[in-house]
């Protein structure tokens, strides 16, 4: 047991250890064709035309804004830089000069004018169109100078900014193709579409005019391999024997019972990657006997995240510290000291205050009842897991939790009538702006599912929306992790992390903190 | 009457005695019977008490069939586990036999509409896949033991109506009831003194070949999340929750899924011998 736990710690330096070699010699080698995997195919690989984007998108199309895959911070990618307006109602941006698409147009103002309002108009109906929040149009101001005006400041602009679905198209392809975009593809990105064969694969080939890498890269031309393939195999078996067999050369988000044996097994390189999602504990504030802040501080005092994290979700996640999941903009780190670490004692001193009192067997009990809430759950596997561990880790401070798994669409609907004590749910979502719906009073019969009323926080939430200047808007967020833990409405648990392997002879494959995956640097050994 | 009806149950039992899958089965379903009710004697550990540094632990004389993914004693999450899973079989069946048993002999004693009525009902019922309706019950009334009984219990009432009025309809022609009849006995008496003793036997082979069934699908709904909560060890809660450790941990989701085999394997064998030994074709 202890042997398996140290494994993969060793793993990770053996292979960057590896890694680290094989970059030091006379550089990256030219060539050759990189084969991915993924599950399904993209609903269609016009931005404006699919209700999800993925790797498939990313490889193709470049975003104004990008993130820096160390720091997390917003970097140039198309734009060379950008300007806020005082009001905060436009933004400008400067473009990067000698950028062409795919099929030789000029990458420009009116380029970008025509991607937004083609997405934005009702004609096109774009799944993604919400992502732009309040824009009203976008000016061209000169050839490569650019303005976004927003009826109202729409700070969590930036998070979409960076996201495919706001990648920029080509104007002539899209006069030409109209809504066949999809079929012929055309974007600016290290890698130009050359067929797709639906559910076997989708072909790409090297960009040879490509020199606007993002600046986190060291080669910022075009990539070094020829061709890259994506292939779609929808058997998660399938995918993981593929990549064992070496048809294979990198396969991203292992399911977790295939990584927890090929790490052991140690036969490939890996990088476990973290996720925008968190699981998290949501408290039912208007249900008796968990409607005491001080009941709610134990609880959270009870819970020991790292054994969730090491033992429910077998070290395929992180703790989370606050409702916040690392990777989400808007995280803080110091957060730290206000976290509800574990703590047994001061779970049972909470407990005296609010009047329970030590009965049989350690159970806190207060007019002959202990301390008990019910928690609703999916049955999937993970949730499960975790709260058989929280269920044990609360029975330690005498304190009784029962659990029910059930339909998602019953789960989703009773807890909208707030007919459950506490759920124990996950979510997924790049900006902290994903607490105005879990946490805003307006949201009560949707997604505020604590049943949570707080006009400061409100007022913050809102805030967090409209203050576009990230400085002042982090300021925001950081007051909100702040209440949101001393109130507790939801205990964060843990942030699910994926595990991602590739073939030994690829070197140098990054991925940002959203698990993007950044290929540029990337070449073959043989 | 009652000397024949003897001889009947007589001879019924004497052949199963000679019937060596019956025997087998018998001992087989004592033996699970016996070990979960005996359960607090046979094993200090308690099924629900995680141990985190106990976990995958393989069988050995302190863990007989090794720890699950938390450390927990399987050998006596089994034990425990039978008196859900077992308790789930048996109080499923009192309650289809407690609502189809009076039905099927009211249907076949009546006749009439209320028969056709109640055939057509069946009939609708049986259309359905007995599993199906549970999940679709279960889906109302919420996940939980109780609840998978009473979906149990209520879906494997049609199939025992049509047994129990078939059977009566039979009966029902026979000279002793109309002897009973001429001798001013009331319907309800006639029921319950002549038709009821002569369909019994049908019932209880039928009954225990259901059992076999019943705690097949109690722990079929707890393997997809609807029965048995956690901790619960219900078997087919093991078995799920294991399942995603079988290439490192064979153990957490195989034995159990034996103890399971075993059980309805026992019943079945049981259920035969009582067929053979009571079905009046074989006689």
């Amino acid at each position: 047991m202890t042997r398996w736990k140290a494994l993969p710690v060793l793993l990770v330096v053996v292979a960057l250890l590896a890694m680290g070699a094989g970059s030091g010699g006379a550089g990256p080698a030219r060539g050759g064709t990189l084969t991915m995997v993924i599950g399904s195919d993209p609903p269609s690989l016009d931005p404006h035309r699919t209700p999800s984007v993925n790797i498939a998108h990313a490889v193709m199309y470049e975003t104004l804004v990008t993130v820096d895959r160390r720091t997390g911070e917003f970097i140039p990618g198309l734009a060379e830089s950008w300007e806020v307006s005082q009001d905060g109602t436009a933004i400008t941006f400067k473009l990067r000069r000698g950028v062409k698409f795919h099929d030789g147009t000029p990458f420009n103002a009116a380029a970008v004018k025509t991607t937004f309002d083609r997405l934005v108009s009702k004609e096109t109906n774009a799944p993604g169109a919400s992502w732009v929040g309040t824009l009203t149009r976008t000016d061209v101001v000169d050839d490569l100078t650019v303005r976004l005006v927003f009826s109202k400041p729409y700070a969590p602009i930036f998070s979409s900014l960076r996201i495919s679905f706001l990648a920029i198209l080509s104007p002539t392809a899209i006069a030409k193709m109209g809504a066949d975009y999809g079929q012929n593809p055309v974007g600016t990105g290290p890698f130009r579409f050359k067929q797709w064969i639906p559910n076997d694969r989708i072909v790409y080939e090297r960009n040879p005019d490509y020199a606007w890498g993002p600046a986190h890269y060291k080669n910022r031309g075009a990539p070094n391999f020829d061709q890259l393939i994506i292939r779609i195999v929808p058997d998660e078996s399938t995918r993981v024997i593929a990549f064992e067999r070496g048809d294979i050369d990198i396969l991203p988000g292992a399911p977790a019972r295939d990584a927890r044996r090929m790490m052991r097994e140690g036969k490939f390189p890996f990088i476990q990657i973290p996720t925008t999602s968190g699981t998290y504990l949501g408290l039912n504030v208007k249900k008796p006997p968990i409607n005491d802040v001080r009941v709610r501080r134990a609880i959270g005092h009870a819970i020991n995240t790292d054994e969730v994290a090491r033992i429910a979700l077998e070290g395929l996640a992180v703790p989370m510290l606050s409702p916040i999941a690392p990777t989400i903009w808007g995280y803080w780190d110091g957060v730290k000291q206000f976290a509800l670490n574990h703590d047994p004692d001061r779970a049972r001193a909470l407990l005296a205050e609010a009047g329970y009192r030590p009965g049989p067997g350690g159970a806190m009990m207060k007019d002959g009842k202990q301390v008990e809430f019910t928690v609703w759950t999916y049955a999937r596997m993970t949730n499960v897991r975790v709260a058989v561990v929280l269920q044990s880790q609360l029975r330690t401070a005498g304190i009784k939790l029962n659990i029910e798994q059930m339909e998602p669409a019953t789960l989703l609907a009773s807890t909208q009538r707030g007919e459950h004590d506490a759920i124990l749910i996950s979510y997924g979502w790049p900006d902290a702006d994903i607490l105005y719906y879990f946490f805003h009073s307006s949201r009560l019969a949707t997604t505020n599912r604590v049943h949570y009323v707080n006009t400061q926080v409100d007022k913050l939430l809102e805030d967090g929306q409209t203050t576009v200047d990230t400085t002042k808007r982090l300021e925001v967020y950081k007051q909100l992790q702040r209440i949101l833990l001393a109130e507790v409405p939801w205990v964060p648990l843990a942030s699910e992390l994926s595990v991602n392997f590739n073939q030994s002879y690829v070197q140098d494959v990054y991925y940002d903190k959203f698990g993007n995956l950044l290929l540029l640097d990337a070449y073959r050994t043989r | 009457m009652m000397d024949a009806g003897r001889s009947h149950w007589a001879i019924g039992f004497s052949r199963m005695r000679r019937n060596r899958g019956a025997a087998a089965g018998a001992i087989i379903v004592l033996l699970f019977i016996a070990a979960s009710a005996l359960a607090p004697w046979l094993t200090d550990d308690d099924p629900i008490q995680v141990q985190f540094d106990q976990r995958f632990a393989p069988p050995s004389v302190r863990h007989p069939l090794g720890t699950d993914s938390f450390g927990r004693d399987l050998f006596s999450r089994v034990l425990y586990g039978g008196r859900l899973s077992l308790s789930v079989g048996l109080i499923a069946i009192v309650i289809s036999d407690a609502i189809g048993i009076p039905l099927g002999l009211i249907s076949g004693y009546r006749g009439g509409r209320f028969d056709d009525v109640m055939m057509r009902l069946v009939d609708l019922w049986l259309a359905f896949p007995g599993l199906l309706v549970a999940i679709a019950i279960v889906a109302v009334l919420g996940p939980g033991l109780q609840n998978v009984m009473i979906a149990i219990g209520i879906g494997g009432i049609p199939g025992l109506v049509r047994l129990v009025r078939g059977n009566v309809l039979s009966v029902r022609e026979q000279e002793f009831v109309d002897a009973a009849r001429a001798t001013g006995g009331g319907d309800a008496h006639i029921v319950r003194a002549h038709i009821f003793p002569n369909v019994l036997a049908p019932i209880v082979v039928l009954t225990t070949l259901r059992l076999a069934g019943a705690i097949l699908s109690g722990v079929g709904l707890s393997f997809l999340g609807l029965g048995a909560q956690p901790p619960s060890p219900e078997w087919g809660a093991i078995v799920a929750e294991g399942r995603a450790y079988l290439r490192e941990a064979w153990w957490v989701s195989t034995l159990p899924g034996v103890a399971i085999f075993m059980t309805v394997i026992g019943f079945n064998l049981l259920g035969d011998g009582l067929r053979d030994a009571f079905d009046p074709r074989l006689r």
